[in-house]
């Protein structure tokens, strides 16, 4: 009977840290864990909190700027000291710069693509440009970050050397995903009324749509695992940093909210060619620096075809697609992507920067 | 994409019969007539995967059922009026009554809320900052506390001469 007594423990504990989520309001910076690698924060305005990442030995004179995505805690990107894309990025030479992205509160309702990219965003990069004494900044955009990345890039193609996007969800016409066909059976009036009632897109609401994406692996399976899995070394303590950014949502600001399901998932505007920044329709034709177009294989988020026909859509003469064979957190904390994805993702980017030292 | 999706039920209805049906006693009969002790263990854990491989097919499949789309979409959407109607029903009743009887509202409680997250929001990172104020400067603070604190005294004392001797 351990093995019952063990599964039951593992999932009371998994529902305490739940219902702890939901009585903190799910994530904020004030509920991450203690960083694994030292920064600086070098800018905050807006939505933006910037950190900036030293390496030991600078190699690159590009530095690198992750966008991340505006749902949930960025620290999934330096989990653990072995485990993190901001160290994978410092061995290799570069300066790399984080986008932190403040939660919204309720006056940010209004906020929409507009501002998180012709504003938020562009300001980031230009405080990276000024420190750095730079026109150019290498941008790697980690899932609605990428998203986030490839609008900067198409908008202002003068400032990108390179870009890097990962599991970018480009093409939502692609419903392989079973949780999509829910939300694209939620109506506009829906969409609208989320917004009316509570402003933004509240976090509880992002959690649910994860947590039902795959019933099965957040009600027992993963508490299964956590007891197969007890004697690995090291597994007990990455399934508790992983659970706590589970549970670390944030809200949606409200028109990002609606032009993301309205826009975006429901009517496909960007890989339609129709998607509209400001009034002006985005030409992807404009992002003509070399692109990096990272798919992960076994991804259940963002299914690979949502993200391998962006090459299509794009001006570069440089573009590839990279293929790995992990899910879609797997290819920012699996081992894996720490050994062999981002030196190879490291080495594209140090093959076209200026100069190397 | 229907066909596509049962023909993954499918697949994995196929999966979890062999391992459960064929597998698991066949390991079972093995380690009863003397086989490795583990048999039964891992043909367990493998019929388990192949449930949960199901059981996500399943409820990917359920999620694709228009019927099932359809009776989702018209719940949020029907959930969400009720809410606004509530709100504004509530807002506007106690808008005007509440305060008469002195008690702070539940959306002033709410903005009150939101405003010391954002007030610790704003605080937190700066204790996550590497540079940190070095401590020398809080005793240098102490130190400077004690001498106006001592001065306090010694100008109380003082005064109190003086009010003696007049």
């Amino acid at each position: 009977m351990p093995l019952l007594n063990d599964i039951a423990s593992h999932w009371l504990d998994g529902t305490v840290r739940m219902f702890e989520a939901v009585s903190r309001g799910y994530g904020s910076p004030a509920t991450d864990p203690e960083p694994v690698t030292r920064y600086r924060e070098v800018y905050r305005a807006g939505k933006v909190a910037l950190r900036r990442y030293t390496p030991e030995v600078r190699m690159h004179r590009t530095p690198v700027v992750i966008v991340y995505a505006l749902i949930k805690r960025p620290y999934i990107l330096d989990l653990q000291p072995d485990k993190s894309v901001v160290r994978a990025l410092l061995n290799q030479g570069f300066e790399v710069y984080l986008i932190d992205w403040l939660p919204p509160t309720k006056a940010d309702t209004e906020l929409g693509f507009e501002e998180y990219v012709g504003v938020e965003l562009a300001n980031a990069v230009h405080a990276v440009q000024q420190s750095e004494d730079v026109d150019q900044v290498h941008l790697i955009g980690y899932c609605f970050g990428a998203l986030l990345a490839l609008l900067y890039t198409a908008t202002h193609p003068e400032a990108v050397r390179n870009l890097v996007t990962l599991t970018i969800p480009f093409d939502m016409g692609v419903r392989e995903i079973g949780i999509y066909h829910l939300v694209d059976s939620m109506s506009e009036l829906a969409v609208d009324l989320v917004t009316k009632v509570y402003g933004n897109c509240p976090a509880w609401m992002v959690n649910a749509n994860f947590l039902s994406m795959a019933p099965v692996h957040h009600g027992l399976d993963k508490y299964v695992g956590l007891y197969r899995n007890a004697q690995r070394d090291g597994y007990a303590e990455m399934f508790e940093l992983f659970e706590r950014w589970m549970m670390s949502d944030v809200p949606i600001a409200g028109r990002l909210f609606r032009q993301l399901v309205i826009d975006l998932f429901k009517r496909n505007a960007l890989a339609r060619g129709e998607f509209r920044l400001g009034g002006q329709k985005v030409d992807l034709r404009r992002v003509s620096c070399p692109l990096l177009n990272v798919v992960a294989e076994h991804d259940d988020v963002v299914h690979p075809r949502s993200s391998l026909g962006l090459l299509e859509h794009v001006g570069s003469t440089d573009k590839a697609n990279v293929t790995f064979p992990v899910g879609h957190l797997g290819a920012v904390v699996s081992g894996g992507a720490m050994r062999k994805l981002w030196p190879q993702i490291g080495a594209w980017l140090a093959a076209r920067d200026f100069f190397e030292n | 994409m229907m066909s596509g999706q049962r023909n993954h039920v499918a697949r994995e209805l196929g999966k979890f019969l062999e391992a459960f049906w064929v597998e698991l006693p066949q390991a079972a009969a093995r380690e009863i007539f003397g086989g490795a002790q583990d048999e039964i263990s891992r043909a367990g854990w493998k019929a388990y995967d192949a449930w949960v491989g199901l059981s996500n097919e399943a409820t990917n499949q359920l999620y694709a059922n228009p019927l099932v789309g359809a009776l989702t979409g018209a719940a949020t959407e029907g959930l969400l009026r009720l809410q606004h109607l509530g709100n504004a029903a509530t807002t506007a009743f106690f808008a005007n009554l509440w305060p008469a009887v002195g008690l702070p509202t539940a959306a002033e409680f709410a903005a009150l809320r939101s405003e010391i997250a954002e007030l610790r929001d704003q605080l937190e990172p700066s204790a996550t900052l590497v540079e940190r104020a070095p401590a020398a400067s809080y005793s240098a603070v102490r130190e400077e506390g004690l001498k106006l604190v001592r001065n306090a005294h010694a100008r109380r004392r003082e005064a109190g001469n003086q009010d003696a001797a007049a």
